[in-house]
C-alpha cells in the first residue's frame, strides 16, 4: 500500500545562479502511513518548518526544491496552484505555532472557520457553521454559539489555538501537519492542547506531522519520531526505543540531556554548541 | 459575510448607552476645539499690523470723526473679549456679521462660495483614493522595472510644489490641447466638474503619489504576515486572500494617511482655487486676508477648521468599522 504521504529525497536550497547557493535541506526523505502520527524534533534552524511547509508548497518562492513529495500517490511539486489549492483546502490542515499571528485579526472567528465555504451555496455554508459549532464543541471550548461571534483578541492564547485545531479539522483533512502548536503557550495549557489533538486525530483517523523540539512530547504523542539537524534526518525512533533508551545518534542523547528534569538537581542545563555533531555520525 | 449575530461580549448590557457617550464625548471634543481655534484666530487678527478702518476709508484715513464712527459701528472701541463675544453670540444666533469689503452678510458670502470648494475638495478625494490606491497596489503586485518605474514617478510628483503643477496643467491642456477651461467656475454639475478637473488634478496630485506610496507598502507588509500564509494555507484563493486578508488590513495604515491628505486637500484649496480664479472658501480667505476684513477671515478659518474636525471624526469612525480591536468601549 502508499503511504499517505511520502517526501522523497527533498533538497531545498536559496540563492543559485549570481548569487551563492545556501542549501537548507539535504536529502529528507520519511513517509507517513495513514493514521499514523509521525514526530519531527529538531532545534531551531534544522529545517523541521521547511520541511513541513514544502509538503503542501508553502516553501518559500525564492526556494528552489528537488526530490519529490508525494501526497496520496500524486507529486506536489508538479501540482497545478488550482491543484495545490484544492489540496490545501480540502486534505492538509495546518495548525501554527503563534495562533494570534497567524489568524487575521479583523474577521470573527465564525468567519474565519467558515472561510474556505464563502463560494460555496447558502445549504453548504449553513451546513459549515452548524459544524464549526460542533468543532468548537469539540475542541472543549465553552458557549461555541457566542465564540463564533467573538474576535480573535477577545479570547486566550489557548482558547484561539483549540480554535485553529478546529479551523484545521473543519473540512475532515486526511493529514493534519503540525508547527511547533503548543510553544506560545503556558505549560497546562500545551499539556491540554497535545491531549485534544492526540484524541482527536485518533477519533478521526487522521495522520500527523507533529513538531516540536521538545522530544519528550514527541515520544508521548506520536507512531515514530524523526530527529532532525542541520538540514537532515538524523534518527528514526520509536517512542520505545526512545524510552528505552536506544539511541544512535548523539544529537538525539544531546537532545535528551537538555531537557530539565525535576528528579535531578543541577545547575546549569547542558545546551548543544552550534555545529557540534557536524562530522556525521561521530561521537564528541 | 456575518454569519452570526449572537450577543458578543462587549455588547453586553445597554448596547447602545457606550456607544452614545462615545459620539457626545467626540461632540463636546469638536466644539472646545472649535472654541480655543477661533478665539486663537481672532486674536491673531487683532495682532497682525494694519488697520480695517485706514483701509475701509481710503484716501480719507486721516479723519477722526469717520474712524470714531466706523470703529463704533464695528465695535472696534471695545475690549477684545468683548468682541469676541459679539463673534460668538452672532455666530450662535446664525449671524457672522457684515463684510466691509463686500458689503454683504459673511453667511451669504460664504454660502453662495462653499458649493464650489466642497465639490473641488471631494472630486480632489475620489482622485486621490482611485488613483493613489490603484497605482500603489499595481506597484505592490508589479514586478521590480514596473515598480521602481512607478516609484520614480511618485517621487517626482510628491516634490513638485502644488503652483507649479498648476502652471504645467494649465499650459498643456488648456493651452496647447484647449481641452479643458482656465478660469471660473462652470454652470450645472457637469459643467462644474469639466471646470474643476485642473483644479482638482493639481489638489490630488502629490496626495495621490503619498497614497500610493503608503497603499503599496501597506499591502507589501502585510503580505508577509502569519495570517496571510495561514490563509493560503488553508487553499483559499489568490483573490480571496488578497481581497479578504491582505488589502482588507492593509486599510488601516491606507486609512490613517487618507485622513491626513483630507485634510491636506481642504487646506489645498486655498492655493488652487487662487491659481485657477475659482470662487470658492480658499480664494474668499485670502481676498479677506488682503483687504483686512475680519469678519469674513474669522469666519471662514473657523469654518475651514470645522471641516478638518469633520474629516478626523470621519477617519475614526472608519477605524472601528475596519480594526475590531480599536473599537471603543470595548473589551471589558
Amino acid at each position: 500500500m502508499t503511504p499517505l504521504l511520502q517526501v522523497d529525497d527533498l533538497h531545498l536550497t536559496f540563492g543559485g545562479r549570481d548569487r551563492q547557493e545556501q542549501r537548507l535541506l539535504h536529502g529528507v526523505s520519511f513517509t507517513v502511513a495513514a493514521g499514523e502520527a509521525v514526530g519531527i524534533v529538531g532545534e531551531s534552524g534544522s529545517g523541521k518548518t521547511l520541511t513541513l511547509r514544502a509538503i503542501t508548497a508553502l516553501h518559500p518562492p525564492n526556494a528552489r526544491i528537488d526530490g519529490d513529495i508525494r501526497f496520496d500517490g500524486l507529486s506536489v511539486p508538479a501540482m497545478s496552484p488550482r491543484e495545490l489549492t484544492r489540496l490545501r483546502r480540502d486534505h492538509v490542515g495546518m495548525v501554527f505555532q503563534d495562533p494570534h499571528a497567524a489568524i487575521n485579526p479583523v474577521h470573527r472567528i465564525g468567519d474565519y472557520l467558515t472561510e474556505t465555504y464563502r463560494k460555496d451555496g447558502r445549504k453548504q455554508r449553513r451546513d459549515a457553521t452548524t459544524r464549526a459549532l460542533e468543532l468548537l464543541h469539540q475542541v472543549r471550548i465553552k458557549d461555541p454559539a457566542r465564540i463564533l461571534g467573538c474576535f480573535p483578541h477577545e479570547l486566550s492564547g489557548g482558547m484561539l489555538q483549540r480554535v485553529m485545531i478546529a479551523a484545521a479539522l473543519m473540512r475532515g483533512p486526511r493529514l493534519l501537519l503540525a508547527d511547533e502548536p503548543t510553544t506560545a503557550l503556558d505549560v497546562t495549557t500545551q499539556a491540554e492542547v497535545v491531549a485534544l489533538i492526540a484524541d482527536l486525530r485518533r477519533d478521526r483517523g487522521t495522520s500527523l506531522v507533529f513538531i516540536t523540539h521538545d522530544i519528550e512530547l514527541v515520544g508521548a504523542l506520536c507512531d515514530r519520531i524523526l530527529v532532525m539537524y542541520r538540514g537532515r534526518i538524523v534518527e528514526q525512533l520509536t517512542p520505545a526505543q526512545l524510552h528505552g533508551g536506544e539511541i544512535s545518534h548523539p544529537y538525539t542523547a544531546a537532545l535528551l540531556a537538555c531537557r530539565p528534569d525535576v528528579t535531578r538537581r543541577r545547575d546549569r542545563l547542558p545546551a548543544i554548541a552550534a555545529g557540534a555533531f557536524e562530522e556525521g555520525w561521530a561521537v564528541q | 459575510m456575518a454569519i452570526v449575530e449572537h450577543n458578543l461580549p462587549r455588547s453586553a448590557g445597554r448596547p447602545w448607552s457606550g456607544v452614545l457617550l462615545t459620539v457626545a464625548g467626540r461632540l463636546a471634543q469638536m466644539a472646545l476645539t472649535l472654541l480655543t481655534a477661533s478665539f486663537l484666530i481672532f486674536v491673531a487678527l487683532q495682532l497682525a499690523p494694519g488697520n480695517p478702518v485706514d483701509i475701509m476709508l481710503g484716501a480719507k484715513a486721516g479723519d477722526p470723526e469717520a474712524v470714531r464712527r466706523l470703529n463704533a459701528q464695528y465695535h472696534f472701541d471695545q475690549p477684545l473679549l468683548v468682541q469676541y463675544g459679539h463673534w460668538l453670540t452672532g455666530l450662535l444666533h446664525g449671524d457672522l456679521g457684515t463684510s466691509f469689503v463686500f458689503r454683504e452678510s459673511v453667511s451669504s458670502l460664504i454660502a453662495a462660495r462653499v458649493p464650489t470648494s466642497a465639490l473641488l475638495v471631494a472630486y480632489g478625494g475620489v482622485l486621490v483614493l482611485v488613483l493613489g490606491f490603484a497605482v500603489g497596489l499595481v506597484a505592490s503586485r508589479a514586478g521590480r522595472t514596473v515598480d521602481t518605474g512607478i516609484s520614480v514617478l511618485l517621487s517626482v510628483a510628491l516634490a513638485t510644489p502644488t503652483y507649479v503643477i498648476a502652471i504645467v496643467l494649465i499650459t498643456v491642456f488648456s493651452l496647447y490641447l484647449d481641452w479643458f477651461p482656465v478660469f471660473g467656475s462652470g454652470d450645472g454639475l457637469l459643467g462644474r466638474l469639466h471646470h474643476l478637473t485642473l483644479p482638482a488634478v493639481t489638489l490630488a496630485l502629490s496626495s495621490s503619489a503619498a497614497m500610493a506610496r503608503v497603499t503599496r507598502a501597506a499591502v507589501k507588509d502585510e503580505e508577509g504576515r502569519d495570517h496571510v500564509t495561514t490563509a493560503v494555507a488553508r487553499g483559499l484563493d489568490r483573490r480571496t486572500v488578497l481581497g479578504r486578508h491582505v488589502v482588507r488590513n492593509a486599510l488601516l495604515p491606507i486609512t490613517t494617511i487618507a485622513g491626513i491628505i483630507g485634510a491636506g486637500l481642504i487646506a489645498g484649496t486655498v492655493i488652487v482655487e487662487n491659481a485657477f480664479g475659482l470662487d470658492g472658501v480658499g480664494s474668499l480667505l485670502v481676498q479677506a486676508i488682503t483687504r483686512k476684513d475680519y469678519a469674513v477671515v474669522q469666519s471662514t478659518s473657523v469654518l475651514i477648521i470645522a471641516a478638518f474636525l469633520l474629516v478626523n471624526a470621519f477617519v475614526d469612525v472608519l477605524y472601528g468599522i475596519i480594526d475590531p480591536r480599536t473599537r471603543t468601549g470595548g473589551t471589558r
